[in-house]
This record gives C-alpha cells, structure tokens and sequence, in this order.
C-alpha cells in the first residue's frame, strides 16, 4: 500500500481527490439542503459551453468559462428569488440549456472535437503541482468562508425567508 | 411608544404583476391579537409575506413604527415548508433566531445560547433542547418555531397557519401559549389561519378576507355575524 503512495503522480491524483472532497463536502449539505442536487451537473454544462466558445474564438478558455459561470449562476440566484417556478427546475433547465450549447458550439469548434473534450475533462492522471497548490489555495478558502460564514449558510438553505426577515442576505 | 407597529396604506399584494388583494388599509397596533382568516388562495400567506418584506407590494404602501432601525418581525411559517431530515437539535432551531442581532460572519455566543433557551422554556420546550428537532412531534416543532421567532426579540410575531394539520388538543396547546404570549409578555401576534373556531375563541380583532378579494378588518364582534361570513366565503 505505502508502495502506491512511493509514485509521484499517484500521489497527486490522490491529493487531487482530498482536496475535492474535503473542500467540497461541507457545501454538499447545503446544495442538498436547497433540493439544488443537479448545480455541480449544471455548471459543468455551462462550463463546457463557455470553454467551447473560447476556442471557437480562439481565446483563453479559463477566464471566459470563469466569467460566464459566475454571471449565469448570480443570474439564476435573481430569477429564482423573483419567480415561483422551484429552483430544481431552474437548474433543470439551465443544464439542458448549457449542455445544447456546448455541442453545437463543439460541432463548429475548428480544432475538432477530440480538442476540446480535453480541455473540458482534463486527466487526472497529469495533475501537476502547481495544479495541487491552486487546489489546495482555493479549497482552503472555501472551507473557510463555509467556517466563517456557517450561520449564513445554515439560515439560507434551511429557511431563507426566515433568514430575510432576520435581515441576512440570503440571495448572496 | 407607537401604538401603531404597521400600517398599510392603499396596499395591492400580488405575485409578479398578478394582485391577488388590493385597496388594503388597516394597521396592526402594539399588543393585537390579530386572526387572518379566508378561503383558500384568497392571499392570506401573500398578505403576510409582503407585510414580511418577503414580497414587493404591487401598489401603496406599508408603514413601520419601530423603537430600533426597522420593525423586527418573528416569522413562523408554515412547519411543512423546512426540511424534515436535517440534523438540528431544538436548541439549534431556536438559535436561528438570534442570527439577525448576531452580526455578518459572527458566531452565537454564550449569551444567544441563553437567550434561545430562555425562549424555549416559554413554549415548555426546554426539556426537548437537545433532542433532533425531527423526530418532535408537530406541536412541539411549532413550539420550537415559535421559540425561533421569540429569540428574534421581534416586535411582531406572525405566523402562518401554525396549527394546520393538528388535531384538537395540539391545536388547543399552541393557541393557548399565543393567548399566554399575548396576555404575560404583551406580545403583537397575527396568526393566519382557515379554522372559524381558532377565530372566535382566541383572536382579539378579525382579517376576513372575502371571496372578491376584499380584506374586512375589526373586532371579533362586528366581523363574525352571519351575514359577514355568508358575504366572504359566498355560503348560503
């Protein structure tokens, strides 16, 4: 066993792994508090559509997929404060949405299909360092803002209009 | 002090563009014990929530006479609305109610751990502060949430329905912690409720809300007659 851990790059795709999974743990009670389940599905859609038009156009496919998951999911906090339609639904639709726009956007990509697939799936296999580190600076800062910021998450998830008529904000 | 806590003035509550009551005037005065009452879907839960802040008013306006910056409400909704499987004791339910004093990224300190239980003991509930706030039963999770809302300090408490769903000595229980609220610690309560008898033997003044989406608002004694009820909910 310790023989497995001997190997650089298995000792990578197991930091890899702890790092997603402590990170990220915490905020799954949340999301499955908020009967939102599909998010994580969703946003990889938007991702992967976002990462397409970036090479359709050629330009770097990290801060635009950045960019636009970030815009796409604040747009998806307003609408589901202003409409009655359940945020599982929301979210239904928004990964639809995503996953038709990234293959029609992949059909058109210049560079070919095989490209992009690696861009968006990537291979745990070649995990680099530097990679761990930005993993282990932005997991960290996760787990401390779900630390910090606990009671905001709890109220939010369990009973947001109570947490507004408290006067925390909830949407954010 | 006030003794007007909320005024709405020519206030139209809807969803989106589509009103459900309008041309709504009436005031909630300090220590009121207050019954809303009407049909299904005639906008009970959309008047208290827009009295809440929850909701935008689509017309007119709503006024707030507080002591502090803005009039603190203490909200208990409806039991079936929250998760039924996480795992929160009392204690942390009750708890949620301080969360509004306690201040951006703060932490509940010892004395909102005293606070909460303070509250819990008003509703007879300190006895079940550590137990999961899930396997209580639906009177004591009512209680709990009332515990919620008193921990808030709130000006106001409302609540929607609370005892929807129970059987007469539950529903009796929690009715008669209300009237011990109301009576001991001069609290103002607006309870939303469909239920004439929860009317007649506990509210102080009446909201009927009629069939045309009119809200009549006054004492017991001037609203429950016949003639009135036949009007609002369109029976023979």
């Amino acid at each position: 066993m310790m023989e497995f851990l001997s190997v650089p790059f298995l000792r990578h795709i197991l930091l890899a792994g702890l790092f997603v999974a402590i990170g990220l743990s915490p905020l799954s009670v949340y999301v499955v508090l908020r009967r939102i389940v599909f998010s994580g599905a969703a946003v990889a859609e938007v991702a992967s559509a976002a990462v397409a038009l970036a090479v359709l156009f050629q330009i770097a496919p990290f801060p635009l997929a950045l960019l636009l998951t970030v815009i796409t999911f604040l747009a998806l906090s307003r609408l589901a404060d202003t409409t009655r339609l359940p945020p599982e639904t929301l979210v239904g639709m928004l990964y639809a949405g995503g996953s038709a726009a990234s293959v029609l956007l992949i059909v058109k990509a210049p560079r070919g299909e095989a490209d992009i697939l690696n861009i968006l799936f990537g291979n745990i296999l070649t995990v680099e360092p530097i990679v761990l580190w930005g993993m282990a600076i932005v997991f960290a800062l996760v787990f401390l803002l779900q630390y910090v910021a606990a009671k905001e998450f709890l109220i939010s998830a369990y009973d947001p209009d109570m947490g507004r008529t408290l006067g925390i904000k909830v949407g954010m | 002090m006030a003794a007007n806590l909320l005024t709405a003035r020519n206030l139209t509550v809807g969803y989106g563009r589509i009103p459900v009551l309008h041309g709504i005037n009436f005031s909630i005065e300090r220590g009121d014990f207050l019954g809303v009452m009407g049909p299904n879907g005639s906008g009970k839960t959309t008047l208290l929530k827009t009295f809440l802040g929850l909701l935008d008013p689509l017309e007119g306006s709503i006024e707030h006479a507080s002591t502090g910056e803005h009039l603190l409400f203490g909200y208990v909704p409806q039991r079936e609305s929250l998760d039924s499987h996480f795992p929160l004791t009392a204690l942390e339910v009750a708890l949620m109610g301080r969360y509004g004093r306690i201040g951006v990224l703060g932490r509940p300190k010892a004395k909102d751990h005293e606070i909460a239980r303070a509250c819990l003991a008003q509703t007879h509930m300190e006895e079940f502060a550590n137990r999961p706030y899930r396997a209580l039963s639906g009177g004591q999770k009512q209680r709990v949430l009332i515990s919620r809302a008193l921990a808030a300090e709130a000006e106001i408490l409302l609540l929607d329905e609370p005892t929807n769903g129970m059987d007469m000595n539950s529903e009796r229980a929690i009715m008669e912690l209300l009237s011990e609220l109301q009576r001991d610690k001069q609290a103002t309560i607006v309870f939303v409720t469909h239920l004439l008898s929860t009317i007649e033997r506990y509210a102080h003044r009446v909201a009927i809300i009629t069939s045309s989406g009119e809200l009549l608002v006054g004492d017991k004694a001037q609203l429950m007659k016949p003639d009135v009820m036949a009007k609002a909910f369109q029976v023979r």
